[in-house]
């Protein structure tokens, strides 16, 4: 989890990203901000996320976005 | 064989009683014979076209799903650690990408030589010209295959997902090429799932009174906008933005709006007949359109407007592009150079050029097209380049969050959208000419002003004044009494839309006002529609793809 943190402190600083549970619907993870997100998982975690994944679900919030790293680590 | 016709209607009448004649484990098989039939009106040898598509994606799905297949039996039972299953993952997924690679340069080649060979000697030509060379291209001749674009990019979509092993690759080639060559998908689309439409296609569906009146309410709500709106509108429309140098002032202001009319009342018409026709048979194809026109945004416009196309883009492009290595590789080059706002923004730039280029080439063979679909993309980066400042907007002033304001974004979207699309009709300098002309210019443009009393006279009782201003585009009185009549029904429709199922309301009703409503659309259609002996009925704009 506290890679996934770092992760989001380098691209939304500014955001409660560990609290908040509507970080897409509130528009702090644009799609600028979403691409690059995705992008950087990828790279950390070792793992691919379908297009059909990215949706507000799993990246409102950061358990959420844990969840979904979790779960594409297990179908490995 | 056109969706609007008596061939059409009778060819339907049949299948629906051999469908359900049948039993319900055979069904699919005469949906499988009847699209082979509906394609193979255009001429015989048309159904060559879906036939190589559907055993290509077949032959390269299906080696890739046995190699998916191999290798987690290999893993099982090799035993093998978390590193080793990854490095071997990389080796299986780079032998899998090869066939899909393949499967899609073929199949997209095909559509690209039939779609684009002209276009590109048109080019060439041009290019010839200027460098002071003579002579003239000797152009292809081919006709377009009914659907290529729609049937292309839906057993495309099939087989990236079986390489991403989001499901099991059809196993039988006869019940793949149902899904690829499906007739009603084929004019206008939709673009269907496999893992979604196989349920509907391959499922037993008993005879439902219910389903065949849903379907055929939706066919004559179809007809509604394309004979009555769509054929009304459009070439009166046509007459104005073809001629823009007779054509000024309010007159592009008509033809702008006219022309988006008719493009939503076609397309959505077009895709109520479809899905009402798949209802008919107990398949539901995914919706296309979700009131584009109350959308807040551009942005929005574009994920409840052809909907299916573009959820085709965004995930198979837009995604793919953005997370790729040459986009990691752009992005860490604008970060070291520009800024971390750059490296944030460049792969989605990337992407969504990518996305709009597409976008527009697939509308139409032409840089017109082009530009079309990078205004609409420029549009889009600045609208979320200034996300913030809306944002900051909103929680600054109160009646940005009123229902009124609501009304007043959907408004200014419609006319963004209005705007945008005279990028594709109007040479790229002409549309800021034909703006101009808008804001600026005098009731009717000179020539018209000169040779009006002829023009009007052309048009039987085109009287009074709005009959005397829309005579010369062919439009009488009584054409634009329907139009305003039909266009404020197709708007209430969709309001009542937004809050319930209307045809679903309408059903619960009492079986005399449920009839009597059914019947007076028919007699709409039938009375102002605009067909009969002698009219073509002009072939729906989408089928061109």
């Amino acid at each position: 989890m506290e890679e996934l943190y770092e992760i989001l402190e380098d691209i939304i600083p500014d955001e409660d990203y560990r609290n908040s549970t509507t970080l897409v619907d509130d528009g702090a993870l644009t799609s600028f901000e979403l691409v690059r997100l995705v992008t950087q998982i990828c790279d950390t975690f070792d793992v691919e996320i379908p297009s059909e994944k990215i949706v507000p679900e799993y990246f409102n919030s950061a358990a959420g976005m844990y969840r979904l790293i979790e779960s594409l680590e297990g179908e490995e | 064989m056109s969706l609007v016709s008596y061939e059409f209607a009778a060819f339907c009448i049949a299948l629906l009683v051999v469908y359900y004649l049948v039993p319900g484990r055979h069904q699919w098989l005469i949906l499988l014979a009847a699209s082979c039939l509906f394609y193979a009106c255009g001429g015989p040898v048309y159904l060559l076209y879906p036939l190589v598509t559907t055993v290509t994606t077949w032959f390269l799905a299906g080696r890739i799903g046995r190699i998916t297949e191999k290798s987690k039996a290999y893993i099982k039972e090799q035993n093998m650690d978390r590193e080793a299953k990854k490095a071997y993952n990389r080796q299986i997924k780079k032998r899998q990408r090869r066939l899909m690679v393949l499967g899609l340069v073929f199949n997209f080649g095909i559509l690209a030589v039939l779609k684009y060979t002209n276009f590109v000697l048109a080019n060439v030509e041009t290019l010839f010209h200027m460098a002071g060379m003579e002579g003239e291209m000797e152009y292809a001749d081919w006709l377009l295959p009914l659907g290529i674009s729609y049937y292309t990019f839906q057993s495309m979509g099939y087989l990236i997902d079986v390489y991403h092993r989001k499901y099991e690759p059809e196993r039988s080639p006869a019940r793949l090429a149902l899904f690829v060559s499906y007739f009603p998908q084929m004019t206008a689309g939709p673009i269907s799932r496999f893992d979604r439409l196989k349920e509907e296609l391959f499922s037993e569906h008993p005879f439902s009174a219910a389903q065949l009146k849903l379907g055929a309410e939706r066919i004559l709500w179809g007809y509604f906008k394309k004979l009555v709106i769509a054929d009304r509108i459009g070439p009166a429309a046509s007459v104005i933005t073809a001629s823009p140098e007779l054509y000024g002032g309010p007159y592009v202001l008509f033809g702008m709006v006219g022309h988006v009319v008719e493009l939503y009342a076609d397309f959505s018409g077009g895709i109520d007949i479809v899905l009402g026709v798949s209802q008919m048979f107990g398949i539901r194809l995914p919706e296309n359109f979700e009131r584009p026109f109350f959308s807040k945004n551009l942005a929005e416009f574009w994920r409840r407007w052809h909907m299916s196309l573009m959820q085709w883009f965004r995930e198979y492009i837009f995604y793919p592009v953005s997370t790729s290595h040459a986009s990691r590789r752009l992005s860490g080059f604008c970060g070291r150079v520009f800024g971390k706002g750059a490296a944030n923004r460049a792969p989605v730039y990337l992407a969504s050029v990518t996305v709009w280029l597409v976008t527009g080439i697939w509308h139409g063979a032409s840089w017109e097209f082009v530009l079309w679909g990078l205004a609409n993309c420029a549009v889009l980066l600045a609208s979320q380049e200034l996300s913030g400042v809306y944002r900051a907007c909103r929680k600054r002033f109160a009646f940005m969050n009123r229902p009124g304001y609501r009304y007043f974004e959907a408004v200014r979207t419609f006319f963004v959208f209005c705007i945008l699309q005279m990028f594709a009709y109007y040479p790229f300098p002409l549309v800021f000419v034909m703006m101009g002309s808008m804001l600026t210019g005098g009731l009717i443009g000179p020539a018209i002003a000169a040779d009006g009393a002829a023009a009007v006279g052309s048009v039987a009782g085109s009287g009074g004044f709005f009959g005397t201003l829309c005579g010369p585009i062919g439009l009488s009185t009584a054409d634009l009494a329907v139009l305003g009549f039909a266009c404020a029904l197709m708007l209430a429709v969709e309001i009542c839309g937004r809050s319930v199922n209307v045809r679903e309301k309408i059903g619960k009703k009492p079986v005399l006002i449920q009839y009597l409503l059914f019947f007076g659309l028919f007699l709409l259609v039938l009375t102002t529609g605009v067909y009969g002996y002698g009219y073509d009925v002009s072939q729906f704009i989408y089928n061109r793809f």
